[in-house]
C-alpha cells in the first residue's frame, strides 16, 4: 500500500448531497437523500434489497443522472470527470472483459487513468497481490470464479492510488476468508487516509468497518450517524443483592426494571444515568456486585428502523 | 479515447467472430480464384476472359460487399451493447471517460478494424484475379474505398442502436436496412428501364435514407473496365441491368453520404450521453 494520502481535507467533505432524489418512471428509487461524508471516513451505506442504495451510487459516480437536488463528490459536481480520476469503484454487478487477463483488464484500467505504462504495470501488479490473485494474473477472467472476479472488482477499485472508494456489496461472492481480506484493505486504505463509502446490507460487515453509517429504507434515509449514536445504550444488566421492593419501585424513574433473583434488568435507560442509578441501589441498602450496559445490535437498530416490513 | 480504440481492436481481434470472418472471406477468394481459373481454362487468356472476368469480379465483389456489411453490422453492435448490457461498461465509464470519449474510441478501433479488413481481403481478392487471368479492374483503390466507406456507414449506424438495442437486435435492424436499400436501389434500376416514375423515386428516397447502395453502386462504377463504360455510354444508358452501372456517383450524393455518418456518429453519443446505466 502506498504512503498516507497528502490530500486530506476534513473540512472538505468527500460526499455532500443535497435533496437527492431519482424517480425511474412512477417509482422513486432514492427520495430527498441529504448526507454528509468526511474526508478518511469509513461510511456504511446500508439498506435492505431495492432500498435505493445501488441508485445512490450511480448518481454520485454520474452513471445515472437525478431528477432532483444537487450534490459534490471530491468537491466537483455529480459526474464530473476530475473528480472520477480519484474514485475507485466495484460495482454491486461487478462483470469485467472475459477476454482479457487479470493483468490487461488492471492496465486498461490504469490507461484510463492516464498512468504511464511503467505504473499501470507496477499498481496492476500490486494490486493484484493485495487481493490476493498475483498468482492469475496471466489468466483470462473468463476463467474466473464469481468470487476471484470480485477480487479482481476489488483491484480495479484500487488502481491509482484512489482518494475515495465506491464498493458496492464488495463481499456478495466471497467465502469468510475473503470477506476478511476486504475488511483488511478498507482498513489499509482507511490507514491511507481514502474514503471508502461502502454500500452494504450485511451488517456484520458494517459493524466491524464502519466509522458511521446512515440505514436507507424504501429511497429515504431512516437514520444516519456513528455507531457509537445509533447503537446508543438501551438498557442495562445489574447483578444485585438486598435490594427491597420499596427500592425497585423507585427505579422506575430510569426506565422500566425488572428482577429476576440477583439479576435487575433496567430497560430504557440512558448511559448518563447509570451511575445515579447505582447510587440510588447503594443508598437503599442494596449490594451491587456487576453493571454492564446493554446496546443494540446493529440488526436490532436495523430491523426497528427497518419497522413497517 | 486511444485507451478505448486500442481495447474495442483488441476485443475485436481475439474474440473468435472476427476469425470465423476472416475465415469466411479467404474461403470466398479461393473459391473465386477457382472459379476465375476455370474461366481461363474455358475461354483462353485472351481479352474475352477478361471482359466476363471483369463482370464476374463485380459479382464476387457485391458478395464481398455483403460479408462486410455483416462483419461491420455485427461487431459494432457486439463492442457496446454486451458491455451495457453485462456491466462491464459500470467499471469503465466510472473512469474519467467522458460518454463522447468512450463512442468515439469505439468508432475509432472499429473503424480501424473494417479498414485493415476491407484492404487486405478486397486486395487479396484482386491479386488473386490478377494472377489467375492477369485483368485489374480500372480504379481498385477507390473501388475498395467506395466498399470500406460502405461498411463504416453501417458500422455506425449499428453503433447507433447498439447504445440502446440489443446486439442481435441492433445487427439484424442494419442488416434488414442494408438489403432493403439494395433492394430499392434495383428496383430503382428496373423504375429506369421500365420508365416506372415511382419506382426510380424508391430508389432515389431509398438511397438518400439509407445510403449504403449508393456506395455500393460508386464501387461498382470503380470496377467496370472502361470498354464497358464506352459501350454503355454510348447507347445513352445510366445502367444495363442492377449488376452495371456506366455513371460515376455525384459529389452531392458522396456529400450527403458524409453528412448521414457524421448524423448517426452524433446521435450514438447523444444517445450514450442521455443513456443511465
Amino acid at each position: 500500500m502506498p504512503e498516507r494520502l497528502s490530500f486530506m481535507d476534513y473540512e472538505d467533505p468527500a460526499i455532500r448531497t443535497e435533496s437527492l432524489s431519482k424517480r425511474y418512471g412512477r417509482k422513486a428509487a432514492l427520495s430527498d437523500l441529504t448526507m454528509t461524508v468526511p474526508r478518511g471516513e469509513v461510511f456504511g451505506f446500508l439498506g435492505p434489497n431495492g432500498a435505493g442504495k445501488t441508485t445512490a451510487v450511480k448518481l454520485l459516480l454520474g452513471l445515472a443522472r437525478p431528477t432532483a437536488g444537487e450534490g459534490l463528490v471530491l468537491g466537483e459536481p455529480l459526474g464530473a470527470v476530475s473528480a472520477r480520476q480519484h474514485i475507485g469503484y466495484l460495482p454491486e454487478l461487478f462483470r469485467y472483459q472475459d477476454w482479457l487477463t487479470a493483468q490487461e483488464v488492471l492496465e486498461a484500467h490504469g490507461a484510463l487513468l492516464h498512468l504511464s505504462r511503467a505504473a499501470r504495470r507496477t499498481e496492476a501488479e500490486s494490486a493484484l497481490s493485495v487481493v490476493g490473485l498475483a498468482d492469475r494474473a496471466k489468466d483470462r477472467v473468463g476463467a474466473f470464479s464469481k468470487g476471484m472476479q470480485q477480487r479482481l472488482g476489488l483491484a480495479v477499485a484500487l488502481i491509482g492510488s484512489p482518494q475515495m472508494v465506491v464498493l458496492d456489496e464488495p463481499t456478495s461472492a466471497l467465502d469468510p476468508v475473503g470477506r476478511h481480506d476486504v475488511r483488511e484493505i478498507i482498513r489499509h486504505l482507511k490507514q491511507r487516509g481514502a474514503t471508502i463509502f461502502l454500500n452494504s446490507h450485511l451488517l456484520s460487515e458494517v459493524e466491524l468497518v464502519c466509522d458511521r453509517v446512515a440505514v436507507l429504507d424504501r429511497g429515504r434515509v431512516a437514520a444516519e450517524g456513528s455507531l457509537e449514536e445509533l447503537l446508543a445504550a438501551t438498557g442495562a444488566q445489574i447483578e444485585v443483592e438486598g435490594l427491597t421492593a420499596e427500592a425497585l419501585s423507585d427505579l422506575r424513574r430510569f426506565g422500566e426494571p425488572r428482577l429476576r433473583g440477583t439479576a435487575l434488568e433496567v430497560e430504557g435507560i440512558r448511559r448518563v444515568e447509570v451511575p445515579e442509578l447505582v447510587a440510588a441501589l447503594c443508598a437503599s441498602g442494596a449490594r451491587v456486585y456487576a453493571v454492564e450496559l446493554r446496546r443494540a445490535t446493529l440488526e436490532e437498530r436495523f430491523l426497528g428502523l427497518l419497522g413497517g416490513h | 479515447m486511444r485507451a478505448i480504440a486500442l481495447l474495442t481492436l483488441r476485443e475485436m481481434l481475439r474474440r473468435r467472430t472476427t476469425v470465423a470472418i476472416a475465415l469466411a472471406v479467404l474461403l470466398v477468394v479461393s473459391l473465386s480464384g477457382w472459379a476465375f481459373h476455370a474461366l481461363v481454362s474455358s475461354l483462353g487468356p485472351g481479352g474475352e476472359a477478361k471482359l466476363f472476368a471483369s463482370e464476374q469480379l463485380v459479382f464476387v465483389m457485391l458478395v464481398f460487399s455483403g460479408i462486410l456489411a455483416l462483419a461491420a453490422s455485427f461487431l459494432s453492435a457486439a463492442a457496446v451493447a454486451p458491455e451495457l448490457e453485462s456491466g462491464v461498461a459500470l467499471s469503465l465509464l466510472a473512469r474519467p471517460l467522458t460518454r463522447l470519449r468512450y463512442i468515439l474510441g469505439k468508432w475509432i478501433g472499429l473503424a480501424a478494424l473494417i479498414t485493415g479488413f476491407s484492404l487486405v481481403t478486397g486486395g487479396a481478392e484482386f491479386l488473386t484475379v490478377f494472377g489467375v487471368v492477369g485483368y485489374t479492374p480500372p480504379h481498385p483503390a477507390l473501388a475498395l474505398l467506395a466498399l470500406t466507406a460502405e461498411a463504416i456507414l453501417l458500422m455506425t449506424l449499428s453503433l447507433f442502436l447498439s447504445t440502446r438495442l440489443p446486439t442481435i437486435t441492433s445487427a439484424i435492424i442494419s442488416m434488414v436496412l442494408f438489403f432493403l436499400a439494395w433492394m430499392a436501389g434495383v428496383a430503382g434500376t428496373i423504375g429506369n428501364e421500365l420508365h416506372s416514375g415511382t419506382l426510380v423515386r424508391i430508389g432515389e428516397v431509398a438511397q438518400l435514407v439509407v445510403p449504403t447502395n449508393g456506395l455500393w453502386q460508386a464501387a461498382e462504377y470503380f470496377l467496370e473496365p472502361s470498354s464497358v463504360l464506352v459501350l454503355g455510354q454510348s447507347l445513352g444508358r445510366t445502367a444495363e441491368n442492377p449488376f452495371i452501372v456506366l455513371v460515376p456517383q455525384t459529389a452531392a450524393f458522396y456529400g450527403w453520404a458524409v453528412l448521414w455518418l457524421l448524423a448517426f456518429l452524433l446521435l450514438s453519443i447523444w444517445s450514450m450521453r442521455r443513456r443511465e446505466l
